[in-house]
């Protein structure tokens, strides 16, 4: 890790979206602290309103080779990941995203039916019903972070193996596994 | 040492474990909550042997940590916005009575209208009840601040309560990596309470603590506490550089980056300051000479260290989070006064910003830099992130309000 460097270079800015309650928050914690473990520097910034179950509930996360010093939860994402199936229709979700930003969302939708950013790709991976197979409950962050770091390979996966077994003790394999078929069942535009 | 990726709130709970705080009273309140759940946790663990004594109220909490403190307990507590304020009566009794109380406190918004949100109003309101205070601008310096905290409210020329002040959520509920202290470390940076000449409770020996003062005395008191809270600079001064051999970080009064060669320099608390710093750089590769001066002790003020830190610049622009009504930002009074009779006194002028939780970006430093470059010219006070008055942005009926966002 490097503190010495005055601005983060290599820096990426990517937007979890969700409902409360869906573990964004966590989901946040858990890729940043991957990518820490990846030798990089990294923050998640969870931006939610007074906790309310079902509300939009967005994370930053931003990962870069030197101290961030951003301290701001608006910005212009590369990666996008929309954890919630029902919400990304909604405003927010899609607001300031690069025009290349790569779009990933939990849906069972053909991609082609999704927004897409000009020159950006659009994903589609039904990480509920991986969940459900690997998980037997419909939470699908941990299968959406396997996801992401199979489209961006911004962290390592070995990386999130290692951050989900320090957080769920008793259910590290299952998460990883969610995690990796969502990595490969990823269905592009 | 071992990097951690903590939010702030775990950042303060696990600095305050490492304190071995001896008794905790809390009340819960977001965005600080987090904080007293880790420490119950960690006591629930036998993690921590402190006594968590659960009150009905703020007002309450800082009165058994003023309790605990008078029999000699290390005591700790967490607090923000509208609890902080239904403390009020008692902070001043805890700096009065002379009791090194530590409390974190995420910055939150004070209502109404209701913001769950940071900014500063909450601890600046609180700067002259005789308590050091602190502002952190990363989880890091929650971390270290603590520590800080505890060393230098226990010192026995200060025995004085600290804050440590950690903006909402921005901080609170961000994480981020942290170089973290082995226990053995912190133990060394913070020895058992050493005992005090102040006066402590014991059966054995009963007194009264906080009595009445008559009119003849009480100067000699106030005086007494002011020196004490002044002194403090000093003492952090020590603390940081005994922490700085032992850890290789650097802890200031007042940070400086860029400020050597500055005509611009941006002033203010907390995170936004790095932010700013993150601004400065940029304007800098555009040929503006921007430096940052973050204010990491406020108080006591340190006045030298400021005024040094911007010796050479021609503006100075002071952020607040925060408004004092019918004033300016609290802080930039305090700046003014610390410039006023620098052999080169600048412009100082002040930008009322990121009030109730609105975003800081890097452009809206920008945008302060861009109203105040000029100097003075006839206004010192400005919104840049306000709609409707004239120093603010234009209001134009449906149409995005920050140029920031």
């Amino acid at each position: 890790m490097n503190r010495t460097t005055e601005v983060a270079t290599a820096l990426h800015e990517i937007r979890l979206v969700g409902r409360g309650g869906q573990g964004i928050v966590t989901a946040g914690e858990l890729l940043g602290e991957a990518a820490v473990l990846d030798g990089r520097y990294a923050q998640s910034i969870p931006a939610f309103g007074p906790e309310r179950r079902g509300a939009l509930a967005t994370c930053v996360v931003r990962m870069a080779d030197g101290e961030i010093l951003l301290r701001c939860s608006a910005g212009s994402p590369d990666v996008l990941v929309v954890i919630d199936p029902t919400i990304w229709r909604l405003p927010p979700v899609l607001l300031g995203l690069k025009p290349d930003a790569i779009l990933l969302f939990n849906t069972t939708r053909p991609p082609g039916e999704l927004p897409k950013r000009p020159q950006g790709r659009v994903g589609a991976v039904d990480a509920t019903g991986i969940a459900l197979a690997h998980l037997g409950r419909p939470i699908p962050n941990t299968a959406m972070l396997g996801a992401f770091a199979g489209a961006t390979g911004l962290v390592r996966m070995a990386s999130l193996k290692e951050v989900l077994r320090k957080r769920f003790p008793g259910k590290a394999d299952e998460n990883f596994a969610a995690a990796h078929a969502a990595s490969e069942a990823i269905r592009w535009a | 040492m071992t990097t951690e990726f903590w939010n702030g709130n775990r950042a303060a709970a696990e600095a305050a474990r490492q304190a071995r705080v001896e008794v905790v009273a809390a009340y819960p309140i977001t965005p600080q909550t987090h904080t007293v759940e880790y420490l119950s946790e960690y006591v629930a663990a036998g993690r921590l042997n402190a006594r968590l004594v659960r009150v009905e109220s703020e007002h309450s909490a800082l009165s058994a940590c003023c309790g605990a403190s008078a029999v000699g307990a290390r005591t700790f507590t967490a607090s923000c916005s509208q609890g902080l304020q239904l403390m009020s009566e008692v902070l001043y009794f805890a700096s009065g009575m002379r009791f090194p109380i530590v409390m974190a406190i995420a910055n939150r918004t004070l209502s109404v209208p209701v913001s769950i949100w940071a900014d500063h109003q909450d601890t600046l309101v609180n700067r002259d009840c005789g308590w050091i205070q602190l502002y952190a601008a990363s989880v890091q310096e929650v971390y270290d601040l603590v520590l800080m905290a505890f060393r230098t409210a226990e010192d026995p020329r200060v025995v004085l309560p600290a804050m440590v002040a950690y903006d909402g959520f921005i901080l609170s509920h961000a994480s981020e990596p942290v170089e973290t202290l082995s226990d053995e470390v912190v133990k060394d940076l913070l020895p058992p309470a050493p005992p005090h000449l102040r006066p402590l409770l014991d059966t054995k020996d009963p007194k009264q603590l906080g009595e009445v003062l008559f009119p003849d005395f009480y100067p000699d008191i106030e005086y007494k506490k002011h020196r004490a809270l002044e002194e403090s600079l000093a003492v952090l001064g020590e603390a940081f550089e005994d922490f700085r051999s032992r850890t290789g970080r650097r802890l200031s009064a007042v940070e400086t980056h860029g400020c050597a060669d500055a005509e611009i320099v941006i002033v203010g608390l907390g995170s936004m300051m790095q932010t700013a710093r993150h601004a400065a750089t940029r304007l800098r590769a555009e040929g503006m000479k921007v430096g940052v001066a973050q204010v990491r002790v406020y108080r006591p003020f340190p006045e030298r260290e400021l005024a040094r830190a911007v010796a050479g610049a021609r503006t100075v622009l002071v952020l607040d989070r925060d408004i004092g009504y019918g004033s300016a930002g609290m802080v930039y009074p305090d700046v003014t006064r610390a410039l006023y009779h620098a052999p080169s006194r600048p412009d100082v002028l002040n930008f009322i910003v990121g009030t109730g939780g609105k975003d800081i970006t890097p452009k809206t430093i920008e945008r302060c830099v861009e109203l105040g470059r000029g100097g003075y010219r006839g206004m010192s006070v400005f919104w840049p992130d306000a709609r409707g008055p004239a120093e603010g942005i234009p209001y134009t009926p449906g149409v995005k309000a920050c140029p920031c966002g």
